[in-house]
């Protein structure tokens, strides 16, 4: 069988913001792949670098070194310096849809908008139809939504139709930055499944970034941690879940307040957790985890551990794992 | 036990330019003497509403139309400013959700905590000095195990991080709490990591100074850790109650049962569809339950009529008419 080829690469990226307190190491040297119609999970921390690294692959920031390649092309630069037809194909979902849809427009103009940029459409008419029909693809009855405003709507109506927006040119990948944390349970689940079925009829690569553990459970296929800037572990999520290896990780999933005995057993039992994170503007030295690491050595103190492949595509950043 | 609070038949609502928005809807809530009561609900079904009703602390457009807050026997509502000062500087305190917008930013931590510490009263009619004060201070500070509390002390609120401001937040209201502690949502705009260890840290202080508790949160599983008793709140009205480990081992009510499938699981089981609809505007609130439109086993008479609670089995109240015909 022939190996799926990666639809996008991040090689060795890194960002890093000049502010007047020093330089901010946002994110510092991180590789990754992700794979036509699978979702990736990138977990952690705020301040951890996960929206930054959205934010690059997306051409919002233009990187400080290191490459983002899309179809076998590097497309490192800053979103203004694209082709168009590059945008067309790359999109994204922003955490609080309150801010990134525009208050003063109704929502057909709002989900109509990339249709015209991009030529889509050849009138008027063909817009109305086109928005109705991606408003239906988000679960939302076009009659009712069409001529409404944000401010009108509830958060989960408006998430969908940062959605609906996001699917207007077809892209083939999505970032999705924490879309559903301002939401509420009810209404997150509902969003996902959204999410989900579009990505199946569309065959859509997902970069997932949030925070929360549980839910990247039933989301991705594949988890990335991130701690201070770096990945530290990666893994198949099945994999990841049933042998956690990094003390983050480990630190982070006996973390999570839990309903049922049966995730109560998957929390690991002998890391607490202790500490916040430091500044990114002076990491620690060494691993940049071994200010709140329970097994911290000497060793971590002084050298950065390298990746280990543990098993087959779990690969974990730690002194102790050999 | 002994009663320690009791809301009976409680109804605010806000006055808008676009109308009233009706949004308790007869709350009623008991706290006895050394109980820990979680409150859980989507956000804006009324939970803080009627917490700062019960402090009356609520914003300058609210209306208490109706309803009795007994608060060791005394009606709150009827309560002169003194006795209502004397309530809040002694008896109740509160952690509010936002630690940035419940401190002030333009005095130093050591500041505002002394002077939560001098009105406290803890110190009777002895005279209080300075040094009392911030001996007092560091010492709260330590018991929240904030590392370096004398630089913190010296801090502004903006040079502290999230986690740290929600623990000066918790320093202050448990350095003075005698009887009652409303938690509400303490740790939502917090990591997992650091949730982790501000909970851990209250339910100790808790347990060590015997106070009675109501813990308000969007995290399920949080509450489940903390709490004896659960009431489930819909738009403005409790629709459920009964203990921790019954709610969540048998949810009785359609909405309790919604919400509970809603959370994802660490052992990624069936993800479910989650609730139909949202929240109803609260201007023209649904007639009767105020839950029919987004339930799958309406019928007539929940269009028509509110429910009120039935003792269900294991001794669960639930308000659903549902219920009511068996």
């Amino acid at each position: 069988m022939k190996k799926a080829e990666d639809l996008l690469v991040v090689e060795n990226l890194t960002k890093h913001f000049k502010t007047s307190f020093g330089v901010v190491r946002a994110v510092d040297g991180i590789n990754f792949k992700v794979r036509p119609g699978e979702t990736f999970g990138l977990v952690g921390e705020s301040g951890s670098g996960k929206s930054t690294t959205g934010y690059v692959i997306m051409g919002i920031y233009t990187p400080t070194s290191g490459k983002v390649i899309f179809k076998g092309k590097d497309i490192s630069t800053h979103a203004k310096r694209r082709p168009k037809h590059l945008k067309k194909d790359l999109a994204i979902v922003f955490q609080d849809p309150a801010s990134s849809l525009n208050p003063t427009k109704a929502v057909r103009d709002i989900v109509g908008l990339p249709l015209k940029v991009h030529a889509l459409v050849n009138n008027d008419e063909e817009l109305g139809e086109k928005v109705a029909e991606l408003l239906k693809a988000a679960e939302l009855p076009p009659e009712d939504f069409m001529n409404r405003r944000p401010r009108d709507l509830g958060g989960g109506e408006r998430q969908a139709i940062a959605i609906a927006r996001a699917i207007a040119t077809n892209p083939s990948f999505i970032v999705l930055d924490e879309p559903t944390s301002a939401l509420d349970v009810s209404i997150q689940a509902k969003i996902i499944k959204v999410l989900m079925r579009l990505q199946r009829e569309l065959n859509l690569s997902y970069l997932f970034i949030t925070h929360d553990l549980s839910l990247m459970r039933n989301v991705a296929s594949r988890v990335a941690i991130m701690y201070l800037a770096q990945i530290v572990e990666f893994a198949p999520t099945r994999m990841f879940f049933q042998n956690p290896l990094h003390p983050y990780t480990q630190m982070l999933l006996s973390s999570v307040p839990v309903l049922t005995d049966e995730e109560e057993m998957l929390k690991p039992k002998e890391v607490t957790s202790r500490g916040e994170i430091p500044s990114s503007i002076r990491p620690p030295p060494g691993c940049r985890f071994h200010t709140r690491c329970p097994f911290a050595m000497d060793v971590c103190k002084v050298k950065e551990p390298t990746f280990v492949m543990v098993e087959s595509r779990h690969h974990v950043a730690c002194h102790r794992i050999k | 036990m002994k009663l320690l609070l009791d809301v009976r038949d409680l109804y605010v609502g806000y006055n808008t330019y676009m109308g009233r928005l009706k949004v308790l809807n007869g709350v009623h809530l008991t706290v006895h003497q050394g109980e820990k009561v979680g409150i859980i609900g989507e956000s804006g079904c009324g939970k803080t509403t009627t917490m700062r009703a019960i402090l009356k602390i609520l914003a300058t457009n609210a209306v208490t139309d109706e309803g009795e807050i007994y608060f060791r026997g005394s009606d709150v509502l009827k309560m002169k400013k003194k006795e209502l000062t004397e309530m809040r500087r002694k008896q109740i305190t509160m952690i509010f959700q936002d630690p940035t917008a419940a401190l002030n930013p333009v005095f130093k931590v050591g500041t505002q905590l002394a002077d939560v510490i001098k009105y406290s009263g803890i110190y009777g009619s002895e005279k209080v000095t300075k040094e009392k004060l911030s001996a007092k201070s560091l010492e709260v500070l330590k018991e929240v195990a904030l590392p370096d509390p004398e630089r913190v002390l010296d801090s502004y609120p903006f040079q502290l991080s999230g986690g740290m401001r929600q623990r000066i937040c918790i320093a202050m209201s448990l350095a003075t709490a005698k009887d009652l502690l409303i938690a509400d949502e303490p740790t939502t705009n917090l990591d997992v990591t650091i949730q982790d260890q501000v909970l851990r840290l209250m339910k100790n202080l808790v347990e060590k100074r015997k106070l009675s508790v109501i813990f308000i949160s969007h995290a399920l599983g949080a509450v489940k850790d903390t709490v004896d008793r659960i009431y489930v709140m819909y738009a403005g009205n409790m629709v459920e109650v009964a203990e921790t480990k019954e709610l969540f081992a048998n949810p009785l009510h359609p909405y309790t049962q919604g919400l509970l499938e809603s959370v994802p699981k660490l052992t990624g089981s069936e993800f479910s569809e989650g609730i139909k609809g949202r929240i109803p505007d609260y201007i023209n609130p649904p007639t009767g339950c105020r839950f029919h439109p987004r339930c799958d086993y309406a019928s007539d008479m929940c269009k028509k009529e509110k429910p009120s609670f039935i003792k269900a089995e294991n001794d669960q109240d639930v308000a659903c008419w549902y219920y009511h015909k068996r």
